[in-house]
């Protein structure tokens, strides 16, 4: 099946900030990502733990990790997409980039316990 | 404007859409591995991104319409994917690969028996030949590249 979706933001729609649930439209790309060909795949945990807070160390370059934190709101096959309640912004980044996902749980969501890199 | 999926599937029917299943795989992987190479020039060319893999000028054929300075039918844009295809890309976006292809970077057609022993240049040593295809894994010089 091709995958042709239209993955909007909730920006630009008249209205500050996010509404509702702060999942992104993943049941579209689910189609994609929960198939067989996925399994056991980067997009696939990622996609089935959308919602959560998580903080992604990128590698950029060679040898320059860009660590970013935030809701994992969206994942697509080549990107994932956070939200930063705080700046209420929305970065799309480089899935292929990605190193390490950290889950925060609420209990660590209170203090930042990791260091910077 | 192509997803990076149907970019990957329409690019693995072009290149291999004759080579079956596991030909098909092995050239889906070159280019997954070339997103995913840590150093070297398809590292700092591609920025690990499939689009700009793809579209490296001179490197795949099927990824642009003329070739030589004449219209090259074979492209990705005349390209019709079948399930089949779509398939095979998603298993190599999700970061499988056929049996000990987990590294190789190059592929070509030498349209004879036998395969050159290095390729493109001495950055690439012979790994095996798939169907029509010969496939290159990168030795040490390519990482300085």
């Amino acid at each position: 099946m091709a995958e042709e979706t239209n993955q909007r933001l909730p920006i630009n729609n008249g209205t500050s900030g996010t509404t509702g649930s702060i999942n992104g439209n993943q049941s579209e790309l689910d189609n994609v990502i929960a198939g067989p060909g996925y399994t056991g795949s980067m997009q696939q945990i990622l996609s089935q733990n959308t919602g959560n807070r998580v903080v992604i160390d990128f590698l950029v370059g060679t040898s320059n990790i860009v660590r970013k934190e935030g809701i994992l709101y969206l994942v697509g096959v080549s990107y994932v997409v956070l939200y930063d309640n705080r700046a209420d912004t929305y970065t799309v980044c480089n899935l292929y980039s990605i190193e390490f996902v950290t889950f925060l749980t609420p209990e660590s969501r209170s203090v930042t316990t990791l260091k910077r890199v | 404007m192509y997803s990076d999926r149907e970019l990957l599937a329409r690019l693995i029917e072009c290149e291999a859409g004759g080579e079956g299943r596991e030909g098909m795989m092995a050239v889906a992987g070159v280019v997954m591995n070339r997103v995913r190479v840590v150093s070297g020039e398809y590292a700092r060319v591609g920025q690990r991104s499939i689009r700009n893999i793809i579209f490296q000028p001179d490197q795949f054929v099927c990824a642009s319409e003329t070739e030589n300075g004449r219209y090259n039918p074979q492209n990705i844009y005349n390209m019709n994917p079948q399930q089949i295809h779509y398939d095979i890309a998603d298993m190599a976006i999700a970061g499988n690969r056929l049996a000990d292809f987990g590294q190789a970077l190059w592929f070509y057609n030498p349209f004879s028996a036998s395969c050159r022993q290095t390729f493109p240049s001495e950055v690439g040593y012979f790994f095996t030949k798939l169907g029509k295809h010969c496939f290159y894994n990168p030795t040490d010089l390519y990482f300085f590249t």
